[in-house]
């Protein structure tokens, strides 16, 4: 997918102007985020079951790579393969081998991000290589040459009569306005396709390093379909999905749907542990993993790699006053919304996402709702910070000269008074020169201030500031 | 290639200063995410049909083979059932259940996709009106039946027809997920080694993605029927 996030401001505004969009996404946010309050609500001990998921996670990401190697050693001793992945290119690369290695053409997949995340759709249509997308929402995306919109409701973008006009457009369906007959056509439409395919895909939502059990979770059954049926399983996860112990795993898997759909549990919680083994009636033949960094590990050696906690429920697109408003394509790329502002720019390079860290209000509302606690808003405000810092380096000198001012008690009433002192010259200058009687408040301050005061008063300076007055009524209270 | 990749991605997490070396350290005892506080059969059994119930599930309580057996066979009546596919009936606890299938002139698949008649096999599998199964376990708190793989209980029964039925003991009912979790360790979790495949099913298949409107059966089955056997 090409990288459209240095657009946002662009693409935020005609989405803003969207009612559609808007009405869409609102709708199935609220939803989303109703389901979740009621589910995290009913349990008692909430909050210490987040700080239990978020302690899985964190000790996983401690002894990340000591956990990879362990997977891995597992994995192979039940029979799969483990590929490893720089890259998106070279991830492709790998899918690409395995499926010329088998002579596979026809493959049905289950919902991934990481897929989206390395745009394997396009790798393999060049290859000549056929992948269907099973998941309802994804086939829809796929139907309409789209991309998702969110993490785990892909076309929360659109109506019922926009699927409605796309299925008879594309795929010739009779009209209809029930959303559970176009359903019904769409099962009808991919039944056979999961018993033609050569190879079924899937990504991974957790992976359990000591028994070496790759987890996907669906809701629709087309993931247990898609890994079930073909001769051959290829999952594709990011290193980050790791956890090490099966009690972790119990917590997050149940903390994953309660966050992301309100459910208490998804309707298939799926794990594979190598390929079928001997006596198991079907199942795939052979079973392939690959790991894919792509990025993940430099977001683990810098400042910020508590973002590779997130466990992708999509709670923070579900809250986040401004994912609610512009829906997740204005983001530019395959995660938007909160978590999103943070991993395009450190996947991306943050130039390259300049400014999403800037599509926050700062609310916290991420915060609260994410089921391991991860700092969404802290981690916003430093990406800022390391923007400002490379990009404008008035702006860096401004702060410098900010700090300094701050940095003594004698400093600070000194540059006051000059403030005070120069903002009143300087309204007494100006009004003189044009004849009225100004006011500080009547200032346009200079660049880089002068945006702030375009559309606001600059607050005048008090006659007398604070220190001055304490001073004079102290009065026997201690200083 | 790959095992440069290896070393590459390994070598730059081992050169990184250690993220989050304040992490706690795994508990001693961790909290259940469910709470059931009345662990006797009896409140298990009720937790577990007012769950399934509330998934748009259904369940049954039977007393003893013969009602076990009449229940199977007075669903798949309800179903009009001609073909169906199944677990090897060793793992289905209902005595005489396979020949009162034959009996009544049901087709009964085994599916084994791994031989050379596996695009027939899956053919005739997906012309089955029901999937008859045993599971390895149910969780009172979430309605979940617990499975795992192994010789004759392949995962197509569990998924590919319209309509799951399965059949388990009463005492096969658990409080929660994490009480399986437990059940397995004492084993050394052994029953995830040694099989490909372990799935919790909960309910029946299901989705919102249309303006997030409630539609079962999706691509699984859109019926999922729970005898439960009295012990």
């Amino acid at each position: 997918m090409d990288l459209k996030a240095n657009q946002f401001d662009h693409s935020a505004v005609i989405a803003l102007k969207d009612i559609q969009l808007k009405k869409a996404v609102g709708h199935a946010t609220n939803l989303a985020d109703g389901r979740r309050r009621a589910v995290m609500a009913e349990l008692p001990q909430a909050q210490a079951l987040r700080q239990q998921g978020r302690g899985a996670k964190l000790r996983a990401l401690h002894d990340l790579p000591e956990l990879l190697e362990k997977m891995e050693r597992n994995v192979t001793a039940a029979g799969g393969h483990v590929l490893w992945a720089m890259d998106a290119a070279e991830a492709n690369r790998h899918i690409i081998d395995i499926c010329k290695r088998h002579n596979l053409k026809r493959g049905i997949k289950s919902k991934s991000m990481a897929t989206e995340e390395i745009a394997m759709l396009d790798a393999l249509a060049a290859e000549g290589i056929e992948m269907l997308e099973s998941d309802l929402g994804e086939y829809i995306v796929q139907v309409a040459d789209d991309h998702p919109s969110h993490i785990v409701m892909p076309v929360m973008h659109m109506n019922k009569g926009q699927v409605r006009d796309l299925f008879m457009d594309r795929l010739a369906m009779p009209y209809t306005d029930d959303a559970g007959e176009m359903t019904a056509f769409i099962r009808r439409h991919l039944r056979s396709k999961y018993i033609e395919a050569d190879f079924g895909m899937s990504g991974g939502n957790f992976m359990i390093a000591e028994t070496g059990t790759v987890v996907i979770v669906t809701n629709e059954g087309n993931g247990r379909l898609s890994t079930s049926i073909p001769r051959v399983h290829i999952a594709v996860v990011g290193i980050e999905k790791i956890v090490p112990t099966w009690e972790d795993f119990a917590t997050l898997i149940q903390l994953l749907p309660r966050s992301g759909t309100g459910q208490r549990l998804t309707v298939y919680v799926n794990g594979f542990t190598g390929p079928a083994r001997p006596g198991e009636p079907d199942g795939p033949e052979e079973f392939y993993l690959v790991l894919v960094d792509n990025g993940r590990s430099d977001i683990y050696a810098g400042e910020y790699a508590e973002a590779l906690a997130c466990i992708r429920c999509g709670a923070c697109q579900n809250v986040c006053p401004v994912y609610k408003q512009v829906g997740g394509h204005a983001y530019g790329w395959v995660y938007g919304g909160p978590i999103g502002s943070i991993v395009t720019p450190l996947l991306n390079g943050i130039e390259n996402a300049a400014p999403l860290p800037f599509a926050s209000s700062l609310c916290g509302a991420c915060k609260e709702a994410c089921p391991v606690d991860i700092n969404i808003p802290d981690m916003l405000l430093r990406l800022r910070h390391d923007l400002q810092s490379v990009q404008d380096p008035f702006w860096q000198m401004s702060m410098k000269a900010f700090g300094f001012a701050f940095s003594s008690p004698l400093l600070f009433e000194l540059g006051g008074k000059a403030a005070s002192l120069a903002s009143r010259a300087a309204a007494t200058l100006l009004g003189g020169e044009q004849g009225e009687n100004l006011s500080a408040e009547d200032l346009n301050l200079p660049y880089p201030l002068g945006g702030w005061t375009q559309n606001r008063d600059f607050p005048p300076f008090a006659e007398r500031s604070f220190h001055d007055w304490w001073r004079d009524n102290r009065d026997g209270r201690p200083s | 290639m790959t095992a440069s990749s290896r070393e590459n991605i390994l070598g730059k997490l081992r050169a990184a200063r250690r993220p989050f070396p304040d992490a706690p350290p795994r508990p001693l005892s961790y909290l259940t995410v469910t709470v059931q506080q009345d662990e006797t059969p009896e409140a298990l059994l009720a937790r577990f049909r007012t769950e399934i119930t509330s998934l748009k599930g259904e369940s049954f309580v039977v007393e003893g083979d013969e009602a076990a057996r009449d229940q199977v066979m007075a669903l798949l009546e309800a179903h009009q059932t001609r073909r169906i596919v199944a677990w090897d009936f060793a793992h289905i606890p209902v005595a005489g259940l396979e020949a009162a299938i034959k009996a009544a002139d049901i087709e009964i698949i085994q599916p084994e996709t791994h031989d050379e008649f596996r695009a027939e096999t899956l053919a005739a599998a997906e012309g089955a009106q029901v999937g008859l199964t045993g599971a390895d376990a149910a969780t009172a708190t979430t309605g979940t039946l617990c499975f795992t793989t192994g010789p004759g209980r392949g995962r197509i029964s569990t998924i590919l027809p319209p309509v799951h039925i399965a059949v388990i003991r009463q005492s096969q009912i658990v409080p929660h997920l994490e009480a399986w979790v437990a059940g397995l360790r004492t084993d050394g979790l052994d029953a995830i080694r040694q099989r490909a495949n372990f799935c919790f099913i909960t309910g029946p298949s299901r989705t919102g993605d249309i303006e997030m409107e409630l539609i079962l059966g999706v691509h699984g089955p859109g019926q999922v029927q729970v005898i439960i056997k009295r012990d």
